[in-house]
């Protein structure tokens, strides 16, 4: 006798990572096209899933903070940046491997951002998103001025991924074969956000995860209950602190040139954005915002000849091509949240939800 | 002495213009609990909409002034009708990236359609200045002053007297309650955003008016009058004007002064300053200086 | 019978050897047939976007008459074969990590970046240039470029610029009190190291130094500073919108030393138009300066002035509604010397990256045609020799680009410059 779908008796059910024998199928698939992607996709394509990933990577930090524990934050940037400081002092200046910077960037923001809680514990909603933006100024300030460490306004240089000698993002070299750097920086950052998405789906199942939640949906009845409010707070932005400084340090690996400009308010907004339209509250949903985010103007630009653009030229005057990438983002991040409050991650659910009863739908 | 009195006296000038922006701020949020983060895009659109009927239509600079504010107020009332009212009851921060949305599309559209040369936006006043007390003051700083303290007056009196003012301290206090006393709470929030982007229209020409051009860079001024509204309380009128000549003058003496005393702190320190104050006022009061503080119920 | 047979093969083998010839430029990556791409990653969105669309008109200009008019690049080559160019361009929103992202959006399609813009938006990409080995014209005018293998510069370093202007002060015989305002990024800072240059090679002394953020609207207290120092001369690293501001400033706290600014702190709509002048017109005519690397002045088409001629008859030509712009200049220039590797390239049979690059060290002078100062490539830095001249210019309503020439300089003291 099988019962009916989405019933569920025990707790355990209801936190289990893969639900039902199918989902394994499903994950083995996954893992099978992440491995086939760069043997499919050019170089300019895999640039853009390795920003996908990288950003993923923060916007599930964010998504922690701001979705599952509903504490607004526009201080993102700042983390991202002191993770690539981190990761260019350490494994620039000091020629430590990645296995050390990139474990120690992610410390060095959890640290800061455990410093920065107490604050976030006596603000609320706005106030706190405003001193979060505070945050991004003042990094930028100690990004401009704190030379020896950031090289100031001209930025400085963030090593590639290194074990001793082997350069991770030119895994050809080692194995002997003709791999481009993307192909090779897509297999260092594929598993790497596997197992960010993984860590941070435990924590949002467990413990820790139904404190964050409780937090966010009524923060009095969660005290009452017995969460230690501030406890759990102060712990979310060390948390997302965390994955902000951990993708920063990627990032600058990836990019190898970093800038103070890099992080400001702009970015802070875009991981905004990335938690947003992709579904407040979900894990998976950050990666399909980070996607959507970062793909949003390359999207744009193949769709070009068909739009109706005023000015041939790129460089003329009105509505260039240029222009109307930027409309289009502002108006699709507008729309999405006055059209579809549950983001991707909803359409996503009501699409499985349609699929799993078709064709009955409801 | 001079010295410092002219960077006061500056710093006067540059906080007025500062409250007048959180001022936009405060008119939203003490309505509608929601910060524009678009405020910037609304001063630069109201400081090119009077540039297109004053240079290029070629009104009169007062008529094509007042004519701003109504397309303006027109504006806001259109960006609340169809964006925000859909939004009533969302988390504040979905609200608010609402609003940065909208930034990002006003920005280019004002870009796009205006270029991004500076303007002359042919304000009446000029180049012209006097002297106060021993300190050249432009002619137009003085005027900012006495608009901002003009507007803080009749938003006074508005609030306290008028039918509608009343009806939004109501609603702005609670929204269910003023809905049940019969309060028409769509037109106070209606209200509320065309206010706003009317005061911005005063705010973007007194930015873009001498010693300043008119640029598309204009409406990152927000982002630096922001801790102006946040230290009075983003829901006080009168706190963003304390707090914009507070922040407007900090900035100044920093500005003045550190590079002298304390060059060990860097470059850009003044733009900290601002913020670094803000932090320090909402750890000692959570809600601003003269915020309203939120009791909160299970 | 075999005379007509040999005479036959001898033709077939002549034939065999012109195809042959005609067929021998190598080409790869970026050139499709008979068209290259060039790459251009520019500044087309937000306050920035009034130096990069000017400038990559510019080279949409140049490359519309290079396809129309002279046929394709290609000049030896018959007029059917010569190699039309066409542009990728896309929008850095002078952000360097998008910046990146553009780059790797086109790199894998052109031939050469034709546009880099921003010093630290080129710095970013840097690697990866080096990486894939792909010529890159820099729309900046940082100092560093000698160094860089696969950066090509065009005009004088904004250090240059500064040291020019000294010079020409040190001639008339002032011994100048200096102070500057500048803008805290590496384009100041480039600014500030041609002053501290040129301070200790003409013994005066900086008295005071302010920065300013884009996002600052108030410069009372720089100009304060500048005024308490009592400097006589400051020069400015700075973009319009704040030279703008700050002139409007020092007018009113009626202080009047000789402002100098370096080329991007100027910009013709600063003067305001005939029937709306600027309130700062007055004080700029008779207070400010500004530094270029441009030679002729707009609309000069006299003697060693052949390339304005051109770039005018151009303009009216291509270039729509643009009106005269000093990027304009820069990009069309820029657009030229591009044309000006690609042709040498082609000539020398080689159409790929690395052919492009020889063509590149191999070029040693390159026709500026007037527009800019000129310049020299080769292999190494010290080859390299940046512009070295330098235009003065005061600012004067009545011209097209509001500027009239004072003096071009050309100061010696740059030999001992360390661009290397």
């Amino acid at each position: 006798m099988s019962r009916p779908e989405g019933l569920r008796t025990r707790y355990g059910e209801h936190t289990r990572l893969l639900r039902r024998r199918v989902d394994r199928l499903w994950v083995a698939l996954l893992l099978v096209a992440i491995a086939a992607t760069p043997a499919v996709l050019d170089d300019a394509w895999l640039s853009v899933l390795t920003f996908t990933a990288i950003a993923a990577i923060g916007a599930i930090g964010l998504n922690l903070l701001t979705g599952f524990t509903g504490q607004v934050s526009l201080g993102h940037a700042f983390f991202i940046g002191l993770g690539a400081y981190t990761a260019g002092y350490l494994g620039g200046d000091l020629r430590l491997p990645v296995l050390v910077w990139l474990p120690a960037a992610g410390l060095v923001g959890a640290l800061v951002g455990l410093a920065i809680g107490p604050f976030a514990v006596r603000l609320k909603g706005i106030y706190l998103g405003i001193v979060t933006l505070g945050l991004v100024f003042l990094g930028e300030y100690a990004f401009q001025n704190l030379r020896v460490i950031t090289g100031g306004p001209q930025g400085r240089a963030i090593p590639s991924p290194r074990i001793g000698d082997v350069d991770l993002a030119d895994l050809g070299a080692l194995l002997g074969l003709d791999l481009s750097r993307e192909q090779s920086f897509f297999y260092f950052i594929a598993p790497l956000l596997l197992a960010a998405t993984l860590f941070a789906k435990n924590v949002a199942r467990g413990r820790t995860g139904r404190a964050f939640q409780a937090v966010r949906d009524r923060e009095i009845a969660a005290a009452v209950i017995g969460v230690d409010v501030a406890r759990y707070k102060v712990a979310a932005f060390g948390l997302s602190s965390f994955y902000a400084a951990a993708s920063g340090a990627l990032l600058g690996s990836y990019v190898r040139h970093v800038t103070p400009a890099s992080f400001d308010l702009f970015v802070s907004v875009q991981f905004v954005a990335m938690v947003i339209v992709g579904g407040v509250g979900t894990v998976y949903g950050s990666i399909f915002g980070a996607l959507f985010i970062v793909l949003l103007p390359r999207v744009v630009e193949q769709l070009s000849p068909i739009l109706p653009l005023a000015s041939e030229s790129s460089a003329g005057g009105g509505l260039t091509l240029a222009v109307l990438n930027q409309v289009i983002y502002g108006l699709l991040i507008v729309g999405f949240l006055v059209a579809e409050p549950l983001g991707l991650a909803g359409i996503w659910a009501r699409l499985r939800l349609y699929f799993r009863t078709w064709p009955f739908s409801y | 002495m001079t010295e410092l009195l002219q960077l006061l006296t500056q710093g006067i000038a540059l906080g007025a213009i500062y409250g007048l922006v959180a001022l936009g701020f405060v008119l939203i949020y003490k309505a509608t609990e929601v910060i524009n983060f678009a405020h910037g895009e609304f001063l630069l659109l109201g400081a090119y909409t009077v540039y297109a009927f004053h240079a290029v239509v070629g009104l009169p600079f007062y008529v094509a002034a007042v004519l701003a504010m109504l397309a303006m107020a027109a504006l806001g009332w259109a960006v609340e009708r169809s964006l925000l009212r859909r939004m009533i009851g969302r988390p504040t921060f979905s609200v608010a990236m609402v609003t940065i949305g909208l930034a990002i599309v006003l920005r280019q559209v004002v870009a796009a359609a205006a270029g991004y040369d500076d303007r002359v936006i042919g304000d009446p006043w000029g180049a012209s200045t006097v002297t106060l007390a021993g300190a050249q003051v432009n002619v137009v700083s003085l005027v900012t002053v006495g608009a901002t303290a003009v507007l803080f007056a009749a938003f006074f009196v508005f609030f306290r007297r008028s039918k509608y003012g009343l009806a939004m301290r109501a609603t702005a206090i609670d929204h269910e309650a003023a809905l049940a006393v019969g309060i028409p709470v769509r037109q106070v929030y209606a209200l509320s955003w065309m206010l706003a982007a009317a005061t911005a229209t005063v705010g973007g020409v007194f930015l873009a008016a001498f010693p300043a051009t008119l640029s598309p860079a204009l409406g990152f001024v927000a982002f630096r009058a922001f801790p102006a509204a946040i230290v009075g309380g983003l829901d006080s009128p009168g706190g963003a004007i304390v707090g914009g000549l507070l922040i407007g003058v900090t900035e100044m003496l920093v500005q003045g002064y550190q590079p002298r005393f304390a060059p060990w702190l860097g470059n850009d320190v003044h733009v900290v300053a601002s913020y670094v104050l803000m932090i320090a006022v909402l750890v000692v009061r959570p809600y601003g200086l003269f915020g309203t503080p939120k009791v909160e119920r299970v | 019978m075999r005379k007509a047979l040999n005479t036959f093969a001898v033709i077939v083998v002549v034939l065999l050897v012109a195809t042959a010839c005609r067929t021998q430029v190598k080409t790869a990556v970026g050139v499709e047939g008979r068209t290259i791409t060039l790459g251009e990653i520019s500044t087309l969105t937000g306050p920035v976007a009034v130096i990069g669309k000017p400038l990559t008109r510019g080279h949409e200009v140049y490359f519309q008459y290079v396809n129309e008019v002279l046929g394709g690049v290609g000049q030896k080559l018959p007029k059917e074969e010569r190699y039309k160019v066409t542009l990728a361009t896309v929008d850095s929103q002078y952000r360097p990590d998008v910046q990146v992202q553009q780059y790797n959006a086109i790199k894998g399609k052109v031939l050469m970046i034709a546009q880099s813009l921003g010093t630290a938006h080129t710095n970013a990409i840097l690697p990866q240039i080096n990486e894939d080995k792909i010529l890159t014209a820099a729309a900046t005018l940082s100092s560093d470029w000698p160094k860089q293998k696969y950066v090509v510069a065009t005009g004088a370093p904004y250090p240059v610029q500064f040291i020019n202007a000294a010079q020409y002060l040190k001639d008339k015989g002032v011994s100048p009190k200096v102070g500057i305002i500048y803008q805290d990024d590496d384009y100041g800072l480039d600014g500030v190291k041609g002053l501290e240059f040129a301070a200790k090679e003409f013994g005066f002394q900086i008295l005071a130094r302010a920065t300013y953020k884009t996002t600052d609207t108030a410069f009372g207290a720089q100009v304060s500073a500048m005024r308490a120092a009592g400097a006589d001369h400051v020069f400015l690293a700075s973009t319009p919108t704040a030279t703008g501001t700050i002139m409007g400033t020092a007018a009113t706290l009626q202080y009047s030393p000789q402002w100098i600014g370096l080329s991007p702190a100027w910009a013709g709509a600063l003067v305001g138009t005939a029937a709306q002048p600027s309130p700062i017109l007055p004080y700029i005519s008779q207070r400010l300066w500004v530094v270029t690397d441009a030679q002729c002045a707009w609309g000069d088409v006299g003697t060693g002035c052949e390339g304005m001629k051109e770039l005018i008859e151009n303009l009216k030509k291509f270039g729509g509604d643009q009106p005269p712009d000093y990027y304009f200049v820069f990009g069309y220039t820029q657009a030229r010397v591009v044309h000006q590797i690609l042709e040498k390239a082609v000539e020398m049979g080689d159409l790929t990256r690395e052919g492009v690059v020889k063509a590149f060290e191999s070029l040693k002078k390159v026709d500026m045609g007037g527009l800019l100062n000129p310049i020299s490539y080769g292999s190494t830095c010290q080859e390299k020799v940046p512009a070295t001249g330098s235009t003065i210019w005061k600012i004067d309503p009545k011209q097209p680009i509001a500027l009239a020439s004072v003096a071009t300089v050309d100061s010696p003291a740059i030999k001992r410059f360390q661009f290397c």
